[in-house]
């Protein structure tokens, strides 16, 4: 009898899953990306909500990674300002007890970001709004003088501006 | 001449309100220092970690310290909104208070502009 479930269960499992798989790879950003080598885009970070910000990061790991899969080279940097900052420090300061969990997922994020060669910035000015002393910031981010200024300078370098509200 | 001295007269009691108002709005001000801990009150910032309306109680959280409870009441201070309900969790606060036996009194709690930068 466990073995006619089991295999019952294999079979509707199966079926499920390749559709899932077929659903993603009807899908493709060929025309945007046609005839380019590299991309380059500037994320800023504003959101403040843990588990949207969360999220929000997921998505820059996951265009990365379909960027390199299309074979175009990202060049991203991560622009963190407002309330989104307070994520972006060291250990259980600054935030909520209920939103620790998500604190160290992000953490985990921006050591992959990292990894990746993806510069990720810190506002000072922001910094200085919401109260964060300077040194309480991961070890992979690095302070800016002024978050708008990077954001005017990488467009004037071309690149893209993909906001993350 | 006796006009002239009549509307002089006016015009330096409306002088004196004005100064009146000024000092008195300087004064209510100073009561509350921010950053400053005195015998009358100690002060506090943080972000809300909580809000109960039914018991009219407010929870903030240190940068980097404990979470602390005040109690609200009718001669609380409130700056930057109107009602309890106003006030949302992670939301930015500063609170003057006075621990007492039942708990912490709120005195004045001011939330400030969010500059969103």
């Amino acid at each position: 009898m466990k073995k006619i479930l089991l295999i019952l269960a294999t079979m509707l499992f199966i079926p499920t899953n390749l559709a899932a798989d077929s659903q993603s790879d009807r899908y493709n950003n060929d025309k945007a990306l046609k005839g380019l080598t590299e991309t380059k885009a500037y994320f800023d970070v504003t959101i403040g909500e843990p588990k949207l910000l969360l999220i929000r990061l997921q998505l820059i790991e996951k265009t990365y990674q379909q960027l390199v899969t299309a074979e175009v080279t990202p060049v991203f940097v991560v622009g963190i300002r407002g309330k989104a900052s307070i994520f972006f420090t060291r250990g259980k300061d600054y935030v909520l007890d209920i939103d620790l969990p998500e604190k160290e997922q992000i953490a985990a994020i921006v050591k992959k970001l990292n990894a990746l060669k993806i510069p990720i910035e810190q506002c000072r000015i922001a910094a200085g709004f919401e109260d964060i002393d300077a040194a309480d910031f991961l070890p992979e981010v690095e302070l800016v003088a002024n978050g708008y200024l990077s954001m005017i300078g990488y467009q004037s370098q071309g690149y893209g501006f993909v906001p993350m509200d | 001449m006796k006009l002239l001295f009549f509307t002089e007269q006016v015009h330096r009691f409306f002088l004196f309100l004005i100064c009146l108002l000024l000092f008195a709005t300087t004064l209510h001000g100073a009561q509350f220092e921010e950053e400053v801990s005195t015998e009358e009150y100690l002060f506090v910032k943080g972000i809300i970690r909580s809000v109960s309306i039914e018991n009219q109680t407010v929870t903030l959280k240190q940068k980097k310290g404990p979470n602390i409870s005040f109690s609200v009441d009718k001669d609380t201070i409130f700056e930057g909104f109107y009602k309890l309900t106003e006030l949302e969790i992670r939301q930015k606060i500063k609170v003057w208070y006075q621990p007492g036996e039942q708990g912490n009194r709120a005195l004045k709690i001011l939330k400030p502009v969010e500059l969103g930068c």
